[in-house]
């Protein structure tokens, strides 16, 4: 990576941007993985909301955040970033508003809206380069809601749609869908996934993303204690797991060219991460269902044998 | 009858001291002489009797956390409800438990547990049963006048959550031992909740007020110098 | 197109023109010097939204023109922008509305103030491309002002008066123009067409309120999780949409003193001495005018009542318009399925508590996916009502409109549909 400002994490900022209260569970990994990626991005920041648990971070008539925040709908937080950027670019073209007054205009949303409802309006918004950054807060299933399936669901998970029966043994039994991929494909000049747990990585990539003018997208991993059954302590301890097992690799692609920012040096194994959350549970017991899990360690082990060290 | 909103409740059930006096909450509001008060707390709270409502005390997070090990209120509060207005047997407790509790998908021995606990809440309390209380009238009824820019609903006061002091959630209080810490940060970074600040020594301080006791930063402090010590009455 | 033109005769400040509905709204887009231009296209919305991204190509106008990849889309950028600030003008029809209907109530909500064209089209299934107002009018309730154009010059004005209304402090609503597609939206008519700095002087800049500035953060848009919160800020849309009464007549007067030419919220046509009156909207109401004429020459006592401003609704004016007249006929271009019209009971409840009421309200429903309405419906429609008031008799469900020649061309097809 080239030259960076943060080395350790003595190098994050102390200022904060969100302030506490707000009423998202305890523990939470999507309100810590927006902190931490607020700080990254630094002030002057205008953040478009689609429906989800990060929705209740602010409600009439309180908002934890300093900056300015914009809910829209479930489907069109990248529209409704399309028409700020726009707008303010307009006002600023014709003098009618101060440069200084110009936003970061960044999209929150969690998996439901990027994968599925949403994701017709953020493949519009990359493929008109807007210039904007979108940050998916990837707890996989529709957490608001109550936890159902989404197609960020991992295949093996139990939510509130995709329950272990007899009959359907894994719980959910479809794929994972590749939003990394999914946005890689429309060639942006930033894609990143991120995890609450490295934070200097983050920290490195949105630094990165801010020297791009274009669409600047960051998938992270978002432990929800609530939905995935997990202790409320664990939260970060189950982001470094994902990690560590090759479950989650961090990456990033830059005009669609991808680097891997960080290789775990032995992979622990799936197991250790599935079996700390009750989502996974059935997978374990009343019997171990060994097939499932090595299928679930087998697609890990794909995944990195591609990988160019 | 009320269904919805009660303006007249003859039973108040409050789970934590703190939302007495949350001015948007207001769980006295509508209480009249003879009403009964029931709070999830260990000690008295002093409570501005005018009214002279009854109040009863009980420590059920005590219970919870001794039967389920969590702090989960919901099957407590509910056997106090069922026990305090008697209008609702033991067994209809004990199937109602079970039957939400499968539906969320628990585990048998979850279940079971929550049904102990159930119980144990049950026989915590006498039966009270109220009748012939007299209502006064509360409400006048206004009408809403135009308001122009007020009247749009942006919010223009930021950072203002604070205001909501999340410290009541907390059941474990995170405990810094100021000789084990080595003023890493590591806490600071980890807190979801913003609420850890450091220092000028770099030595980190949490704000009681809002954490909500999670303890992430617990679990990620390298040298285990933050240890978690049950929350007793939350002021 | 060029801005050659005769100039007319009354005023200094305007050019003659031949213009179709969709150049004269992309005309008034154009005056109004809009910022911003979300849009997808729609048949018969097209022709507007290529005029305005040709003008903005040739730098004819300081415009951003966005192709967006949805209607919901659409919606959502012209709403976001309108409330940062931008003057938005936008153009969409019949299942594109609908498409992005979620986003109606959202931008009303947000308080933004912007104007969209309706260019009214029926609604599938089946789907077809001629006009009927089910699709405006699925908007009724959702905050957005409404004004219906009969004319082409009406059209180019409604979305100037539009402006000036919707962005008045004492209303901050967005706002429908609907214009009929084919019927307006490709006819050519003559028309006045204003010059800029008249324009200028009519149409103040938009003074946006709390818009999204690095100088002064605002959370917009976020839940209102109390319900009597929430009921307030209900009432308060309702009651700035009711401003809008008279912030019309205000800007209304105004218009009329640079342009002379005079709108109220509703229109009355051969009404002084008229026994029965025809209620109509949109460009089919000169249909209406054609039919009232001819039937005075047969004797008939009949006028017509065209409302141009729907919401917020007129009631005084219907009031005053149509108390003491024997009979009113709604003549309804949409249909609430397993009910009738929709207008009709806006009306009848308009007069419900006057002594003086009509003996007759009738309901009328025609002009579904943009059928004709001939002189006969018209007549026959008229001697219904006034049969039924001479018999002190209720009407039995709304009167379906259709004409014989119309049954025997149902039936072919129909024939030709099965085989046999
Ligand atoms: C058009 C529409 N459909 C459905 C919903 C209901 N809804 C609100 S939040 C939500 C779940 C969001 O899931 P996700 O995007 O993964 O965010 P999370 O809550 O998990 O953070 C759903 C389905 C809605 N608000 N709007
Ligand atoms: S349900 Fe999960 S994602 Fe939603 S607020 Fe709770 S912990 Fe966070
Ligand atoms: S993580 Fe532990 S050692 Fe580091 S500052 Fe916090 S309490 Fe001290
Ligand atoms: S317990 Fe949780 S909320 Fe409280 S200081 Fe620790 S990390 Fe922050
Ligand atoms: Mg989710």
């Amino acid at each position: 990576m080239s030259i960076t400002k943060y080395k350790t994490l003595k190098d994050v900022p102390r200022e904060e941007f969100l302030v506490s209260g707000t009423s998202l569970c305890a523990g939470c990994g999507a309100l810590l993985v927006i902190r931490l990626f607020h700080k990254a991005l630094g002030d002057n920041v205008v953040w478009v909301n689609a429906a989800g648990c990060v929705t209740l971070m602010a409600t009439f008539p309180y908002t934890p955040l300093k900056s300015s925040w914009f809910y829209t709908a479930m489907g069109s937080a990248p529209a409704g970033a399309q028409g700020i950027r726009d707008a303010l670019d307009i006002l600023i073209k014709k003098g009618k508003i101060d440069p200084t007054e110009n936003l970061k205009v960044v999209v929150v949303t969690g998996d439901g809206a990027a994968s599925d409802i949403g994701l017709q309006s953020t493949s519009g918004a990359i493929h008109r380069n807007l210039d904007f950054f979108y940050l998916c807060v990837d707890n996989e299933a529709y957490g608001n809601t109550g936890f159902q399936a989404s197609s960020s669901s991992p295949i093996g998970s139990g939510t509130t749609t995709t329950r272990p029966t007899h009959l359907y043994p894994m719980g959910n039994f479809l794929p994972k869908k590749d939003l990394f991929e999914i946005w890689r494909s429309h060639r942006p000049p930033y894609v990143a996934t991120i995890s609450p747990s490295h934070v200097v990585d983050m920290f490195r990539k949105v630094e990165k993303s801010l020297n791009f003018k274009g669409p600047k997208l960051f998938l992270a991993l978002s432990p929800c204690p609530t939905g995935w059954g997990a202790e409320v302590s664990e939260s970060v301890k189950l982001a470094r797991l994902a990690v560590e097992t090759g479950i989650w690799p961090l990456k990033e692609a830059v005009y669609g060219e991808v680097t891997h920012t960080y290789i775990p040096p032995k992979r622990r194994p799936v197991e250790d991460y599935l079996k700390v959350q009750r989502r996974f549970a059935h997978l374990f017991k009343p019997v171990k269902n060994e097939g499932a899990i090595a299928e679930i360690q087998k697609q890990v082990d794909e995944y990195w044998s591609k990988v160019v060290h | 009858m009320e269904r919805g909103h009660i303006f007249n409740p003859n039973y108040v059930l409050v789970t934590s001291p703190s939302l007495l006096f949350d001015p948007t909450v207001k769980p006295l509001d509508g209480m009249v002489e003879g009403s009964v008060l029931f709070v999830n707390s260990s000690k008295d709270v002093p409570i501005v009797d005018s009214k002279k409502i009854r109040v009863i005390y009980r420590d059920v997070t005590d219970l919870a956390l001794k039967h389920v090990g969590k702090d989960i209120l919901s099957a407590t509060m509910g056997a106090v409800a069922c026990k305090l207005s008697g209008l609702i047997g033991l067994q209809s407790l004990v199937d109602s438990v079970s039957e939400e509790l499968e539906e969320l998908g628990l585990e048998p021995e979850l279940i079971e547990k929550n049904i102990q606990l159930a119980k144990e809440c049950y026989s915590s309390v006498e039966s009270i049963s109220l009748c012939g209380l007299e209502y006064r009238p509360l409400h006048n009824v206004v009408e809403v006048r135009y308001m122009g820019e007020r009247g749009i609903p942006d919010l223009l006061s930021m950072g203002n959550t604070a205001l909501r002091k999340t410290g009541s959630w907390r059941v474990l209080k995170p405990l810094i031992d100021r000789n084990l810490c080595t003023a890493c940060g590591i806490c600071y970074i980890y807190c979801p909740e913003s609420c850890i600040s450091l220092d000028e020594q770099g030595y980190p301080l949490i704000n009681y007020d809002s954490c909500k006791g999670c303890l992430v930063c617990a679990v990620e402090c390298p040298m285990k110098a933050i240890k978690a010590e049950r929350e007793s009455v939350w002021s | 197109m060029s801005d050659e033109g005769d100039k007319s005769g009354e005023g200094e400040r305007m050019v003659l023109k031949m213009l179709t509905g969709s150049q004269a709204v992309a005309w008034a887009a154009r005056l109004a010097r809009v910022d911003y231009i979300p849009a997808y296209p729609i048949t018969p919305q097209t022709e507007i939204i290529e005029i305005l991204s040709e003008w903005v190509r040739k730098g004819e106008m300081d415009a951003t023109f966005m192709q967006v990849e949805s209607e919901h889309s659409l919606l959502t950028a012209a709403g976001t922008a309108a409330a940062t600030g931008a003057r938005v003008f936008t153009a969409t029809s019949s299942q594109g509305l609908l498409y992005g209907f979620e986003m109606l109530y959202s931008i009303a909500g947000w308080r933004a103030p912007l104007v969209l064209v309706n260019v009214a089209r029926a609604l599938a299934a089946p789907i077809t491309l001629e006009p009927d107002h089910n699709d405006v009018l699925a908007a009724r309730d959702s905050g957005f002002l409404h004004f219906y154009a009969e004319n082409v010059q009406e059209a180019l004005d409604l979305v100037l008066l539009a402006y000036r209304v919707a962005e008045d402090h004492r209303v901050l609503l967005p706002a429908i123009v609907n214009i009929d597609g084919f019927h307006l939206s490709f006819t050519r008519e003559r028309v006045d067409l204003p010059e800029q700095d008249a324009v200028d002087e009519f149409l103040p800049e938009y003074k946006p309120v709390n818009p999204i500035r690095a100088s002064k953060p605002v959370a917009k848009g976020i839940p209102v999780l109390i319900p009597p919160l929430y009921s307030f800020f209900k009432y308060q849309m309702h009651m700035a949409s009711r401003n809008a009464l008279s912030v019309f007549r205000e800007a209304a007067k105004e218009f009329e003193k640079t342009f002379s030419r005079d709108y109220a919220p509703v229109e009355e046509y051969m009404m002084d001495d008229a026994d029965t009156v025809v209620v109509m909207s949109n460009s089919f109401a000169s249909a209406g005018k054609y039919a009232v004429s001819v039937l005075r020459g047969e004797g008939y006592k009949v006028g017509l009542f065209k409302i141009r401003l729907f919401r917020p609704f007129p009631t005084d004016d219907v009031i005053k318009s149509l108390r003491g007249k024997r009979c009113v006929l709604v003549i309804d271009q949409n249909i609430s399925v397993g009910k009738g019209g929709i207008i009709c009971p806006e009306i009848a409840e308009a007069l419900y508590h006057l002594e003086d009421r009509p003996k007759v309200i009738l309901p009328v429903i025609v002009g579904l996916g943009g059928k004709s309405i001939s002189l006969e419906e018209f007549r026959h429609a008229v001697s219904v009502a006034e049969r039924l008031a001479s018999l002190g008799a209720r009407p039995d469900g709304p009167l379906l409109l259709f004409r014989e020649d119309e049954a025997i061309l149902v039936e072919s097809l129909l024939k030709i549909a099965s085989g046999g």
